[in-house]
């Protein structure tokens, strides 16, 4: 048999719930030693009726002492053994039928003990939404060099991202849907329990019902979010860096495609180089390459290339990509015409191309270059995304 | 201290102090002192007498062991006086009841 089970118990604000839980595991040989944020900890006994309770008793900093030493005494001298406390939370047992007096004769006596811990939800709140105010004022204010359009150039940055780690922002939307549901449905019950208490209903020491979908979406929200994130460092992990090959090994162009030829060289201590990706949402290469010519110029091209696995996304992703340039204005974007493709925009030095599920970035600097020439750069690109 | 009604539970611990004592012992002269129609619990009990504390109505005297000991000050009797009047008014005034069974 085991010495020793964990399990998950109801929320620390389901006051009536918790003590029907820990009277049934009694019942059924489970004896409660510890609890812990999310698990209980009970070791085996023999099963017997007994009658759990809580006491709540806000820690200091909500302006009371937590559970007294006198306190105890009393509970104690009644019958009550104290059991364990975690954060507000206080649990006794005696057995049923002893005669040990429920703690409070008067609900509203027992409405008072939960005032501190209601208003610690409403702190808790206004502290997420500062905490929301303050990350959007950042997130606006950190885009300072991108004056004209600042949201749409966040939500291009961001969609980019989202269309190479999707897994990182989807565990991010299940966590803080888990955080936004648990505060909510916590915010409700405390405040539920409150209202009746003060309306003079006893508090339901068994109350009805499993709440099943409480007991699924709460914690199936969280489980969502750690398999996103077991995704996410699954990605990260497989993401290939290295060195640019000799020759593509991806739908991606070189410099030699387009006709300059040169020895490899680095630019502030990063050399040539190719990223692979494999996201649920696209293949990805981000290259960047760096050649020194034999007339001792510098030539540098970088790009970004999707092969995306709904196609449907070009155009959002080829408006992110010229929203979020390098080098020119958002504005400077303007259409090329370029045959075999659905789309092709260049500004300056700068290109996106789009074809059928393919979207590129490339962005090029030469010597004594005025700008990008785009046939050139458009047919090399046609010529690596068919081979 | 309001001069509003006083809860039962407060009128009770105020009787139950004249005698100086702890939680537990004033539980038992509670049950004693209304013939085992009140039976206050723990949670009752230390909720009033950390309120009376504040008030000024008790006074932690010293300690027993394990438990705090606490007596009734001026201020608290008081209270209680006046609320044994408000009471005795109430039931003065309440007399006509009687009078309408009769």
């Amino acid at each position: 048999m085991n010495s020793v089970k964990y399990k998950f118990h109801p929320d620390e604000y389901e006051l009536g719930e918790n003590e029907k839980f820990y009277s049934d595991m009694e019942a059924k040989g489970w004896r409660l030693v510890k609890r812990e944020r999310y698990l209980s900890k009970f070791v085996p006994a023999e099963p017997c009726q007994l009658r759990y309770r809580v006491e709540v008793s806000s820690p200091e900093f909500l302006g009371e002492d937590g559970l007294s030493e006198g306190q105890l005494t009393v509970f104690e001298d009644c019958g009550w053994e104290y059991v364990t406390s975690r954060s507000f939370l206080h649990i006794f047992r005696a057995p049923a039928g002893s005669g040990a007096p429920e703690f409070y004769s008067d609900p509203v006596q027992q409405a008072q003990t939960l005032k501190k811990v209601c208003r610690g939800m409403w702190i808790s709140w206004a502290i997420i939404l500062i905490a929301l105010a303050i990350g959007i004022l950042i997130t606006f204010f950190s885009n300072e060099p991108w004056i004209d359009k600042p949201w749409e150039r966040v939500l291009a940055v961001h969609f980019k991202r989202f269309v190479r780690i999707p897994t990182h922002y989807v565990m991010y939307w299940f966590w803080m849907l888990w955080a936004a549901y648990e505060l909510i449905w916590s915010t409700w019950k405390i405040n539920r329990t409150y209202r009746r208490l003060k309306r003079g209903i006893p508090l339901d020491h068994a109350p009805k019902g499993n709440r099943i979908l409480h007991k699924l979406f709460h914690p199936g929200l969280l489980c969502l979010s750690a398999l996103c994130l077991l995704l996410t460092i699954g990605q990260l992990i497989s993401t290939q860096s290295e060195d640019l090959p000799a020759q593509p090994d991806g739908p991606y162009i070189m410099l030699c495609d387009v006709n300059w030829e040169g020895e490899r060289t680095t630019f502030m201590g990063q050399s040539s180089g190719v990223t692979h990706a494999v996201s649920p949402l696209a293949d990805y290469w981000e290259t960047v390459e760096y050649i020194r010519t034999q007339t001792g110029g510098s030539v540098w091209l970088r790009q970004y290339v999707y092969r995306l696995r709904f196609p449907g996304m070009s155009g959002t992703l080829a408006q992110s990509l010229m929203d979020t340039p390098i080098l020119s204005s958002w504005a400077a974007f303007s259409p090329v015409e370029a045959e075999g493709f659905d789309a092709v925009w260049a500004a300056g030095r700068e290109l996106v191309a789009v074809k059928g599920d393919m979207v590129a970035y490339v962005m090029f600097l030469g010597a004594n270059d005025d700008g990008l020439d785009d046939p050139f750069i458009c047919a090399a690109l046609q010529a690596a995304w068919e081979s | 201290m309001d001069q509003g009604p006083m809860t039962e539970a407060a009128y009770y611990i105020l009787l139950a102090l004249l005698k100086p004592g702890h939680g537990y012992g004033m539980m038992q002269r509670i049950g004693e002192l209304s013939g085992g129609r009140l039976v206050m619990g723990p949670g009752t009990l230390y909720g009033v007498l950390s309120r009376m504390c504040k008030e000024r109505l008790i006074v932690f005297t010293g300690e027993e062991g394990r438990r705090k000991n606490y007596a009734i000050t001026e201020a608290g009797r008081i209270a209680l006086l006046a609320e044994f009047d408000r009471l005795k008014r109430m039931v003065a005034d309440g007399s006509i009841l009687e009078e309408a069974q009769r």
